[in-house]
């Protein structure tokens, strides 16, 4: 059976039954190669259903918004499940308010291509979830930060020239935000106006600040989806910064996102032994 | 007059209030002699500082930044430096990474019976500050 | 947002005058935004000073003020109060520090200094225009207080106060309560019995209807603010009941186990032991640690001994909670080791020992039952050396920088004691840094000393080696520096003059209250001339050793001035509370739990309203760390008094960029 009839199966059965008021899926998009994140409420709806490499979004993002009517049927692939997870563990959700239908996930596609949050992708298969909809896949052995060592092993200048370069293509126009499932905040900093934290506009210093604390918030909650870097009009190149925070998370408090609801966060506990090789020394 | 004795650098330094803040009145009352280029915020503990007020100030053109709070397990609200120092591995790394040059911002603990050890970390850090000149990257152009 | 701001500048007559131009300063002061009047003044915190700022206040209707003067650590709370005296709210007060951070460190270079403080009254300028007013929130004050420790600090604290009516809890984590002073046998400068002098008190304390001991117990939490602690204590278990036990010592003769004997630092003592005569309550305690009922499973001769079936082998530690008003901590000392020395051989060889040995060897009731003996061979010794500053005076990372105050006393007394009564014909040597015999009638006792006969070398020994003639006897290498004479002398024991420590329960405790330390471990009083007695925590007191090494009388002084400044506080029948504690923005709040989960305090809670999962702040648990404020990912959590825009507004000025 190929995974878009098992998918639409799954999720007739459900809203059939009423064990959920609603499946978060993907639909065909009316431009070619383009599919569309869709609700479907009914198990006509649900024949709509798809996931394929042209599903380019993080459906755990719609978990905040959407309308909690009984429980919420989601597909979720192996990042999507990690994203979800992570939700719960922020306390966003509980765990018995969603049904999550597991995607075994060879990648999303960009211009014909393995998005580059896929190639060096280590979590295929969904860490949580209440069915399948197909076989799981086989994961693969890669060295997840070989882009962030390169880039560590750039002299300061190099570094900040790129930096500057990366952000001065940024327009504000806030795609990454609305794309993370984990930027939930009411008023994101960057709008708040009592008291104004910053400009506005597309100030190289403010927007740059802005990429730095999106990095600084993503610590630990990141689970390089991609979709913020797949939503950029502009190509600015933001996993560079997540990757970074990912592998100090993980070499200093061996804390991975999104695999264990039990693992304290690694911003919300401490260790007597922590690193402190950042420090000044006298 | 070579461009290092020109320049005299503003650095901010956030004390946390039972250590670090003591340990800086501890070292004037102790009359002990150190540049005159640092400019003390005094805040309840290290974890009171959110790294937006470093990157604040570094908008803001400052040239240096030290935020120095109690030895670990010495916290006057048991584990705020613990927690703070997480935090300032993550943002003193990032800095790193996107090029903010190395003693640009810098982090430390001072007790409040170490007036001695403060005023070596300020000259430390003041000269640390004069050989890499003016901060250029980050500051905002009005 | 205040905007007439007054600028109090303080000469502290001279010591900021001298430095930096006062002058110069106020006319800077003028130009600042929002600032129509600044002054400077010889003395601001004088009650001249505070009537300058008040006619300023009326005169230019101020809303803000501030004080350009010594550290805030020092006149925060006298400024606040000027302010509260004229109607102002407390916190509308921001400070300069252009003592400590200014005049002081920069005084060879006045221009520099001039220009800082002009910036750090920039700097306090626009945080005072941001500052909020800071209400207090009453709450009725309990009247019992927690005592921390039963030596003879803690057990004066508890009399003093128990006696002018206060129910007093008194926390002892030994078996017996007393502490170290019934070891010590003679108290200097009157030579009088220690036991005769502290057991009336221990009886007295166990007597008292209003003190309630608790001993064999620790302090395990402590939650709650001045005038309404929550602790928990807990009972350890002795696994004997303290109900039944008569403290007859049967079983502790029949006890097949021994161990070493933690109270009298000599010989052992039993698995089941009442660690001496005198101990109250004279009940016996279990050491599970070498029991071998505990340990293997098999014995239970205690057990079936007792002739009041007191033992208990399934008794449980019990956690006891208890609600009071103020904490004295009373947590006392512990000599010095002296093994960490290695160039003077404690440890290594078996007749070197400490005072607080010899101490417990020259009482009748103690191990050796008042005989002086030598632990290699128990001969007594005829030539003894006295080794002073014993880790004390010491800047290496083995020692003490401080001084510890009474091994000098010490010595000279344990000098009398064997001179005149335990072995006449003896030959003691003192060798010492500077003989410090400051209290009132120790000067003279030194000169009784010095008359007996006992040799004084000045000088700190290099080191102390045995002989290897098997006589076990040592020597002990210094140098004299009053002749420059280079001396070896020969003893048959050397005694240590060991520094003082903290007693271990002295740092957890300081832990479990969240009170400040000093570099040597003691608890650090709030200010060391005016306030000796009040501990970085408001209703938290400290008395005793655990404050810094001191003899008993001045231990004993601080008691009662720590149970005075206790009574003082709980003679009030309110508690207020500053509010300058986090504060929730409820819109902003997604409720994720990561201050909740950082909180030291357990002063935040999660609570589900109708508009969602929102964090709540217990004001009576916050201490304003504002740690959850840094980490609240969404900016629902501020401090008050260090919200971001008040942080925020000083370090733009500080950096001047606007």
């Amino acid at each position: 059976m190929n995974i878009n009839n098992s998918i639409q199966e799954k999720a007739k059965e459900l809203l059939a039954k009423n064990s959920v008021g609603v499946v978060v899926g993907f639909s065909k998009g009316t431009i070619n190669n383009k599919s569309t994140p869709f609700f479907a409420r009914t198990p006509v709806e649900a024949e709509k259903l798809i996931c394929d490499s042209n599903c380019t979004q993080n459906l755990a993002t719609y978990l905040h918004t959407i309308e909690r009517k009984g429980k919420i049927g989601i597909l979720a692939r192996g990042c999507e499940a990690r994203s979800v997870l992570t939700l719960i563990k922020e306390k966003q959700l509980n765990r018995e308010d969603v049904y999550i239908i597991g995607i075994p996930c060879q990648g999303v596609a960009e211009n014909g291509e393995l998005h580059s949050s896929c190639k060096i992708c280590t979590s295929k298969n969904p860490v949580i979830y209440d069915d399948l909809a197909s076989e799981k896949v086989e994961d693969q052995e890669v060295d997840r930060f070989e882009e962030v060592n390169l880039f560590e092993g750039q002299s300061s200048d190099e570094r900040w020239s790129f930096f500057e370069n990366e952000v001065s293509k940024c327009i504000r126009c806030y795609a990454c935000r609305n794309a993370c499932p984990s930027c939930y905040c009411p008023s994101c900093f960057v709008d708040q106006s009592q008291p104004s934290w910053f400009g506005k506009t597309n100030n190289l210093s403010d927007t740059s600040v802005f990429h730095i604390v999106r990095a600084l918030h993503m610590a630990g909650r990141c689970v390089d989806c991609g979709a913020c870097s797949r939503s950029c009009p502009m190509g600015v190149n933001l996993r560079k910064l997540t990757l970074k925070m990912e592998k100090e998370v993980l070499e200093r408090f061996n804390y991975t996102t999104g695999m264990n609801l039990e693992e304290a966060a690694p911003l919300a506990s401490f260790s007597a032994e922590d690193n402190e090789d950042y420090m000044r020394e006298e | 007059m070579s461009r290092e004795t020109d320049f005299n650098p503003k650095i901010l330094a956030f004390l946390c209030n039972w250590c670090s803040y003591a340990g800086a009145d501890l070292a004037g009352i102790s009359r002990l002699q150190y540049p005159a280029n640092v400019r003390v915020i005094r805040v309840p503990c290290s974890g009171r500082v959110d790294p937006f007020y470093i990157l604040k100030a570094l908008q803001q053109g400052v040239d240096g930044i030290l935020v120095s709070g109690c030895h670990p397990g010495d916290c006057h609200y048991l584990s705020g430096n613990y927690v703070a120092r997480r935090r300032f591995a993550l943002l003193k790394k990032l800095l790193d990474y996107v090029g903010i040059e190395d003693k640009r911002v810098q982090f430390t603990w001072v007790s409040a019976a170490e007036g001695e050890r403060y005023s070596q970390v300020i000259k430390g850090i003041t000269e640390d500050i004069k050989k890499l000149g003016p901060a250029k990257r980050l500051v905002k152009k009005f | 947002m205040g905007d007439k701001v007054g600028v109090f500048i303080c000469h502290c007559g001279g010591n900021i005058s001298k430095y930096i131009n006062m002058e110069e300063l106020t006319k800077y002061a003028l130009t600042l935004e929002n600032v129509p009047v600044a002054e400077n003044y010889i003395f601001m915190c004088s009650e001249a000073g505070q009537d300058l700022i008040k006619d300023k206040i009326a005169e230019y209707n101020l809303d803000r003020v501030v004080v350009a003067s010594c550290s805030p650590k020092f006149h925060e709370p006298t400024f606040r109060r000027t302010l509260q005296e004229t109607g102002l709210n407390p916190y509308y007060l921001a400070m300069a520090n252009i003592r400590e951070h200014c005049s002081f460190p920069h005084s060879d270079e006045p221009d520099k200094a001039l220009q800082k403080a002009k910036d750090l009254v920039r700097g306090a300028v626009a945080r005072a225009k941001t500052l909020e007013p800071i209400e207090k929130k009453k709450q009725i004050m309990n009247k019992d207080v927690l005592v921390v420790g039963a030596g003879i600090a803690g057990i004066q604290a508890s009399l003093d106060l128990a006696d002018a009516g206060f129910k007093v809890y008194l926390v002892e984590k030994d078996a017996s309560i007393g502490g170290n002073m019934p070891k010590v046998l003679k108290t200097f400068p009157t030579d009088d019995c220690a036991m005769c002098t502290v057991s009336p008190k221990m009886n007295e304390v166990a007597a008292h209807k209003n003190i309630e001991i608790l001993s064999y117990a620790e302090l395990r939490e402590c939650n709650g603010s001045m005038g309404n602690f929550e602790v928990v204590v807990e009972k350890k278990a002795r696994l004997v009941d303290e109900r039944k036990c008569v403290g007859c010592g049967d079983c502790m003769a029949k006890c097949p186990s021994k161990t070493a004997d933690d109270y009298n630092q000599i010989g052992q003592r039993k698995a089941i032991y009442i660690p001496f005569p005198n101990a109250l309550p004279k009940v016996a305690t279990i050491d599970t640690s070498v029991c071998l009922q505990i340990t293997k499973g098999k014995c239970g001769v205690c057990k079936k001994i007792c002739p009041a079936d007191a033992v208990d082998y399934e008794q449980k530690s019990q956690m006891v909670k208890l609600n009071v008003g103020a904490i004295i901590v009373a947590t006392g000392y512990k000599e010095y080791d002296p093994s960490i020395k290695g160039n003077y051989g404690y440890g290594r060889y078996p007749n070197i020992i400490t005072q607080m040995q010899l101490a417990r060897m020259m009482d009748p009731n103690g191990p050796t039952e008042g005989k002086i003996i030598r632990p290699s061979d128990n001969k007594e010794p005829k030539r003894i050396v006295m080794v002073q500053c014993m880790g004390s005076r010491d800047d290496k990372p083995t020692g003490r920088k401080y001084c510890s105050r009474v091994c000098c006393m010490i010595a000279l007394k344990h000098a009398n004691l064997l001179k005149r009564d335990c072995i006449k014909d003896s030959q003691i040597d003192i060798c010492y840094m500077d003989i410090r015999a400051f209290g009132k009638g120790y000067e003279e006792y030194y000169q009784r000393v010095q008359d007996l006969g006992v040799r004084l070398t000045r000088g700190r020994p290099g080191e102390i080696i045995g002989t290897d003639d098997g006589s076990n006897n040592l020597i002990v290498r210094v140098e004299d520096t009053f002749t420059k004479e280079f001396k070896e002398i020969e003893s048959e024991m050397v005694v240590l003059s060991c520094a003082t420590d903290p007693s271990d329960g002295t740092k957890e405790v300081a832990k479990v209250l969240g009170i400040a330390t000093d570099d040597g471990g003691f608890i650090k009083e709030f200010h060391p001339k005016l306030r000796p007695v009040d501990t970085s925590v408001e209703g938290i007191f400290v008395a005793g050793a655990a404050q810094g090494p001191k003899d008993i009388p001045d231990a004993v002084a601080q008691a009662s001035g720590a149970a005075a400044r206790t009574m003082a506080l709980l003679s009030s029948d309110i508690a207020e509370i500053s509010l300058d504690k986090a504060l929730v923005n409820k819109e902003e709040c997604k409720g994720c739990d990561i201050c909740e989960k950082t909180c030291p305090f357990d002063a935040i809670t999660m609570v589900d309203l109708p508009e969602g999962r929102k964090a709540v702040v217990s004001e009576a648990l916050c201490h304003g760390c504002g740690m959850c404020a840094a980490n609240c990912p969404t900016g629902a959590m501020q401090l008050r008094h260090y919200k971001d825009n008040q942080v925020l507004a000083e370090v733009g000025a500080l950096i001047g960029s606007h």
